[in-house]
């Protein structure tokens, strides 16, 4: 849909143009591009299907890398949720990478089915959900018919292969429940296959619109019926605005965190896993945000991302970091953010607030007010050799640009994790940043989605840049390079 | 107007005479002023803001977000400080933007503001609204500030039921947004006008409950008329107020604590005269306005599933 006259967005357009910056990365070592993802111009496309309308798509919405053909270099997916060929089916599109880089032309493109259907509003790398050895991966279309119309729904791919096959579809059933808000993988089980879950943000579990969270499990036939459905339980809770895997019990076997409004969940896996919760569905450990409702404040945004981060705090069990990029409260609503790593233990008590010393590694609060900082995270591999992962951490609505004269312009800070844990663990902020990435066009939410490749680059977007249309961008950080990537 | 739409007028002045209420000196209550039609006064258009300079091109920007994040003072956009802002949508989803939307605004001193949405869906407006000293004796505290709004497209008008003050937060930051709550991940549902179909396509048989009207009903009603657990009360006013009636329509059966489902809406004998159609007719005493007109696509399906047995399928 154009609701605008071309003069004038072109006109706009013109003045908006991308540019990157990169700040104070005096890191950057000049390496050559390994096996593994990069950026810089790539091949042919080939599989080409039917080429969505970009313009206004908000490109970018979701992403992230999995090796899409099967050639062992990552690929880059990016969701496009209000891409047309009629008015916001959505789509998704994939950027080959290559010995030399991400190629800035998709090799193919995926639509969504019906106008509305928001196909590619969410996207995830699930693993190896059927064994073949090749990682897969699923998109949302958080507006499509599920088994009802307007519940949402959920296809995953076949990875590793040039045209991928469809493994599934995963309906949702309530009418606005938003099924597919978020999407992630992980083996639960622990039988092998990559699990797959997915949240329906405003569908009613055992309150209105509390969210509901299921898992599919993994296997050679991928079942459309949910083997575990966890219920929030209480209005508006928030449950599964976000997903996330790890093993932070150190049990060997990946465990679930939910997010909700002022809370996270963690569920352990095991090979029990399924039983446990037809049972019951408490959570094994909960860790709250600090609030006087006790991790039920709607307003707090206290998991509304989620990275586990793996071993920071040397003990032999991974950690985990969470964010909470809206309002600080109950002190005042700035939605400066913050983020705060948690040690992992076989020990954790079934609940704790995000300010319990016991457990709080670090926190890193963001630089001003309405920034969002920890609106994403990504953990990327060590890329300064400092012998831990690093973090990776977004602030949107921050101002970018020369001097900061951008609002909205969005920034990306890198965090070096051995320096975090070596710093003041409270009292860290913006300035502790290894590296900062922004953009010179106001208002583009740059860094809005973060994603993180297995050799150490990453990608983000801007979904809001060039009248909506947007953009991404591929960092590779070893070669300091960056590429700009769906200039439509 | 049709016959039943005289009908209906007549009945409403009538109820409205009989139980004290005009529908021009109103106390400024939620009750007192359920039922109230747009103010008079309205001139399309009038209190629309304006950007200047560079901002100018960003009227369109960030629909359905939370304007006041950054249109407050000492905000990224403190210098354009919006008293009212938001965006309207066709549907609750916040799927499709609503360009030329009336957005009708009255405060506690009977000050009308009119505003329309952009071309992105967006409006908003510095016009200062007037503070209620019944809440406070500041009238340069937001917090004060009252008003009651309408939401207009052609012939459909839609009230927004409460009566807000400006800034929920207001204690510490001076901030009014509709998209606070109605932006398109809110969870009370998009700022939403006009009488645009829920599904693209309306069977003439087989009606089934799940496919057919749970959509038309999230779409329509499930703004205020939620569980009991969740009743939107007001957060204003001589009393608290629970604008869902007591009534929950967001599934087929009724919630715990509510006093009435949807079964309690239907008349299977007459599925014409069921409340669940008739209250939401132009003209019939509903506070969240009218959503279609006998005959519409909407109105025939859930009559014809009423007529079908009404049954949960």
């Amino acid at each position: 849909m154009d609701l605008r006259g071309n003069d004038a967005r072109d006109k706009r357009r013109r003045r908006q143009r991308t540019r990157l910056l990169r700040l104070g990365v005096a890191w950057a070592i000049v390496a050559m591009w390994c096996a593994g993802c990069s950026s810089g111009d790539g091949e042919t496309p080939t599989n080409r299907e039917a080429v969505p309308v970009l313009t206004e798509s908000r490109f970018g919405t979701s992403g992230g890398f999995v090796d899409v053909d099967g050639d062992g270099i990552e690929d880059l997916v990016i969701g496009a949720p209000e891409a047309s060929g009629s008015p916001k089916k959505g789509a998704i599109l994939a950027y080959l990478g290559t010995a030399d880089g991400i190629s800035t032309t998709a090799a193919w493109e995926i639509m969504g089915e019906e106008s509305g259907d928001n196909f590619g509003f969410s996207f995830a790398n699930l693993g190896d959900v059927d064994g073949d050895g090749s990682a897969d991966f699923a998109a949302g279309a958080l507006y499509a018919a599920g088994a009802t119309p307007f519940s949402g729904n959920v296809t995953v791919y076949q990875g590793g292969d040039s045209a991928p096959a469809v493994l599934g579809r995963l309906n949702g059933t309530q009418p606005h429940g938003r099924f597919g808000y978020a999407v992630a993988g992980g083996d639960l089980n622990a039988d092998g296959y990559s699990d797959v879950i997915v949240s329906a943000l405003h569908a009613s579990g055992d309150a209105f619109q509390s969210g509901i969270v299921y898992v599919y499990l993994g296997g050679s036939d991928l079942s459309s019926t949910p083997s575990a459905v966890i219920k929030g339980d209480h209005p508006n809770h928030g449950l599964g605005f976000s997903l996330e895997t790890g093993d932070i019990n150190g049990d060997g076997t990946a465990d679930l965190f939910v997010g909700a409004h002022d809370a996270v969940f963690i569920y352990y896996g095991g090979t029990d896993f399924i039983d446990r919760l037809g049972a019951d569905t408490t959570p094994d450990v909960t860790i709250y945000g600090t609030s006087e409702t006790g991790g039920r404040h709607s307003g707090s945004g206290f998991g509304d991302s989620i990275a586990f981060i793996g071993d920071v705090n040397n003990d032999g069990v991974g950690d985990v970091a969470i964010a909470n990029p809206n309002r600080t409260w109950p002190d005042v609503y700035d939605n400066i953010g913050s983020v705060y790593l948690f040690a992992g233990s076989a020990d954790l008590p079934p609940s704790f607030y995000e300010s319990d010393p016991n457990h709080r590694l670090a926190k890193i609060t963001g630089d001003a007010a309405g920034d969002r900082f920890g609106s994403a995270l990504a953990v990327i591999k060590d890329v300064n050799d400092g012998g831990l992962p690093d973090l990776l951490v977004s602030a949107p609505w921050a101002s970018g640009g020369p001097s900061d004269s951008m609002p909205v312009a969005g920034k990306v800070y890198l965090f070096h994790t051995e320096a975090v844990m070596a710093g003041s663990a409270d009292n860290l902020d913006v300035a502790d940043a290894a590296g900062v990435y922004t953009m010179e066009t106001p208002f583009g939410e740059f860094g809005k989605v973060l994603g993180a490749c297995s050799d150490g680059n990453f990608f983000t977007s801007a979904p809001q840049s060039n009248q909506n249309s947007g953009m991404a961008y591929a960092y590779d950080l070893r070669a300091g390079s960056s590429t700009e990537i769906g200039n439509h | 107007m049709r016959p039943y739409q005289i009908a209906v007028c007549v009945t409403i002045l009538v109820v409205l005479s009989f139980i004290g209420i005009s529908t021009g000196d109103t106390p400024f209550t939620p009750r007192g002023q359920r039922w109230e039609p747009a103010p008079e006064g309205h001139i399309i258009g009038k209190d629309n803001g304006v950007l200047t300079g560079d901002s100018g091109a960003l009227a369109d920007h960030f629909q359905g977000e939370d304007c006041a994040i950054c249109h407050t003072p000492g905000g990224k956009a403190g210098a354009y400080v919006f008293s009212i802002s938001g965006t309207v949508f066709k549907d609750k989803l916040g799927i499709e933007p609503l360009v030329g939307a009336e957005v009708i605004i009255r405060d506690v001193e009977g000050k009308v503001i009119s505003l329309t949405s952009n071309e992105a869906g967006n409006f908003f407006t510095y016009a200062p609204i007037a503070h209620d000293p019944a809440a406070g004796s500041d009238p340069d505290t937001p917090r004060n500030w009252r008003y009651k709004s309408w939401v207009k497209y052609g012939e459909s008008v839609r009230p927004m039921v409460t009566l807000a003050y400006v800034g929920a937060m207001a204690h510490y930051i001076p901030r009014m947004s509709c998209n606070m709550h109605h932006g398109r991940m809110g969870t009370r549902g998009t700022v939403s006008a006009g009488t645009f179909d829920t599904l693209a396509a309306y069977p003439d048989q087989n009606i089934s409950f799940a496919a057919h009207v749970m959509p038309i009903l999230k779409n329509r009603c499930k703004a205020c008329h939620m569980p009991a657990a969740t009743n939107p009360f007001t957060t204003y006013g001589d009393e608290r107020f629970d604008y869902s009636g007591g009534l929950d329509l967001s599934a087929y059966a009724k919630a715990p604590g509510s006093s009435r489902g949807i079964t309690d809406t239907i008349n299977l004998a007459q599925p014409a005269q069921s409340p669940l159609l008739i209250r939401s007719l132009p003209g019939s005493l509903h506070s969240g306005g009218s959503f279609w007109e006998i005959g519409d696509p909407e109105y025939e399906t859930i009559r014809l599933w009423i007529a079908e047995g009404a049954s949960d399928n």
